[in-house]
């Protein structure tokens, strides 16, 4: 009950897990609880279609409850996590490209965010948002899905390498053409102008 | 603090750097401190860092899709599956768009006995103050209170629809029955406590069953109960009408009263702890059978001290201190056990 639940709460992510693999059924529902939106917003990335994404979720959460006794425990649950609903997404959405197009030899997918319901503050930070989406609606998948995991999530390299699939190196490499192609574009110089700007009317205050 | 690090840094270094990008993501005071003294020392770095932060700011501020209306769906069906899984699939489905719940089932059973048959082969089981969703076979829904458990057959396909039940449950009934002068046998729906069959003739009701004492409540329709095993043929079996709320002890014979309120009945399900003119020993009574505590009195106190009015909480903490508070007795709670004494 409430009283019983509430003591998950406060349990780090690992240990809930050890948890859950003894079959603890509160500890796999908090485990649910805390990486449903976080799951949904991720996919959201990959594709357009909730129910391929919440399908996703539902074979993911299955089958930990159904394998749980032999899984290991992951240095960070949620990158597990990440990395299972990645694997199963992209395999779901790769069925469903073969089906539509069956000459159609890439697999490559798409990694699409949206700026469109953000509210921004001035004219400067809205130049500044219409340049970022611009730039990275223009970088390949991969390289898109580093920057998220990169500057969204908060994730280091080796992480990010994990949830993808690809070595440390290449992961630098594909976020470092990312950072690069979009300095170029971003102009440096333009954003110091802002800066030093709001600097001023700081000053001026 | 030690800036060498990043004394040769560009605007990509800055983004490189994890520490650098995780005082934005995850901040703290010691980040920003970090990063402040930083700029402090090395002003010659405002441009880059600035244009970097600002970089990751604008990145962040994106749209975020959390699908939290459909939660609770995915949660039921991740549930359903689990429960399913192994069971081959084979149902009708044009059947069950004509289905609709047409009987609500509460119940609750002695703790212990129960037997055996070769078509049980479900168990679900709950542990003390776990309250848990199972989804039966033919998609009706039963809500077991803690330290409960029911067993059932995997596969209704063709036969009557049978549940075996210990503890306390709340149970949504599909009604496959449309013509109620023609029952055919699978589609009777029967609840087997230790003491009772009850058999769900459309209509929604509330059992509650501990200690070799059946309590069946009827909240709306109609419901026959019967005496299990040899019994049988000796008692008459009994019709009940809504609000009815039966009570069965042992060996004696149900009797049956009218009840004020039977929605209080199933109060738990939404994790509510109800009380109403209740006696510390009706209260101990919930607390060990659904939440495994051991409830200790100190012999100046009477477990038939009884509290007035209303309690409804949704904790045992919170329940504990509203008895203390109103009858002027102290409770402590150590782990498993409760200690009942004078202030």
């Amino acid at each position: 009950m409430a009283d019983n639940l509430s003591k998950y709460v406060t349990i780090v992510d690992t240990e809930l897990w050890a948890s859950f693999k003894e079959g603890d059924w509160h500890a796999y529902t908090e485990i649910y609880n805390r990486h449903f939106k976080l799951l949904n917003n991720y996919g959201y990335k990959f594709t357009k279609d909730v129910e391929l994404i919440e399908d996703s979720v539902h074979d993911l959460f299955v089958k930990l409850w159904t394998n749980k006794s032999s899984l290991s425990v992951p240095v960070s649950v949620k990158n597990y996590l990440y990395k299972s609903l990645r694997g199963d997404l992209l395999r779901k959405l790769a069925t469903h490209v073969k089906f539509v197009n069956i000459d159609e030899d890439h697999h490559d997918f798409m990694f699409e965010l949206s700026f469109d319901h953000q509210i921004v503050a001035n004219e400067e930070e809205l130049a500044l948002q219409k340049n970022v989406k611009q730039v990275i609606q223009t970088l390949p998948a991969r390289q898109q899905e580093i920057i998220y995991l990169r500057f969204y999530e908060g994730l280091s390299y080796e992480e990010i390498s994990e949830i993808m699939g690809i070595t440390v190196s290449s992961t630098y490499k594909l976020l470092y053409k990312g950072i690069g192609n979009m300095q170029d574009v971003l102009d440096v110089s333009k954003l110091s102008v802002i800066w030093v700007l709001s600097m001023m009317i700081k000053g001026a205050l | 603090m030690d800036f060498s690090r990043y004394i040769t840094f560009t605007y990509d270094d800055f983004l490189n750097d994890d520490f650098f990008v995780s005082h934005i993501v995850n901040p703290s005071a010691d980040k920003t401190k970090f990063w402040e003294l930083y700029l402090e020392h090395h002003p010659e770095k405002k441009l880059a860092i600035t244009a970097a932060r600002q970089f990751i700011i604008a990145y962040r501020k994106q749209d975020v899709h959390t699908n939290d209306v459909h939660m609770d769906r995915v949660w039921e069906k991740i549930n359903h599956t689990i429960q399913m899984e192994e069971q081959p699939a084979k149902k009708n489905f044009k059947l069950f768009s004509f289905l609709r719940i047409a009987a609500v089932l509460f119940i609750a059973t002695s703790v212990g006995l129960g037997y055996w048959l070769t078509r049980k082969d479900m168990e679900i089981t709950t542990a003390f103050g776990e309250i848990r969703t199972v989804i039966l076979p033919d998609h009706s829904t039963l809500i077991l209170n803690g330290n409960s458990s029911v067993t059932y057959a995997r596969n209704w396909d063709g036969v009557k629809r049978e549940v075996w039940i210990k503890g306390e449950g709340f149970f949504k009934v599909q009604h496959l029955n449309r013509d109620t002068l023609h029952i055919l046998q699978n589609e009777k729906f029967v609840v087997h406590t230790d003491e009772l069959d009850i058999e769900v003739l459309g209509t929604s009701f509330n059992v509650r069953n501990r200690h070799h004492q059946s309590k069946v409540g009827l909240l709306t329709g109609k419901i026959k109960i019967s005496y299990a095993g040899d019994i049988k043929k000796q008692r008459p079996s009994l019709i009940m009408a809504p609000g009815d709320y039966a009570v069965q002890h042992s060996d004696q014979q149900v009797k049956v009263n009218k009840l004020a309120n039977p929605e209080l009945l199933i109060t738990w399900t939404k994790h509510q702890l109800v009380f109403k003119d209740a006696t510390l020993e009706e209260i101990a009574q919930i607390l060990q059978d659904d939440f495994g505590y051991k409830v200790e009195f100190d012999q100046n106190i009477s477990a038939k001290l009884k509290i007035e009015g209303e309690i409804n909480v949704t904790t045992v903490d919170e329940l504990l201190r509203i008895i203390s508070n109103t009858l002027h007795i102290d409770i402590t709670k150590n782990d498993k056990t409760i200690k009942i004494t004078p202030q």
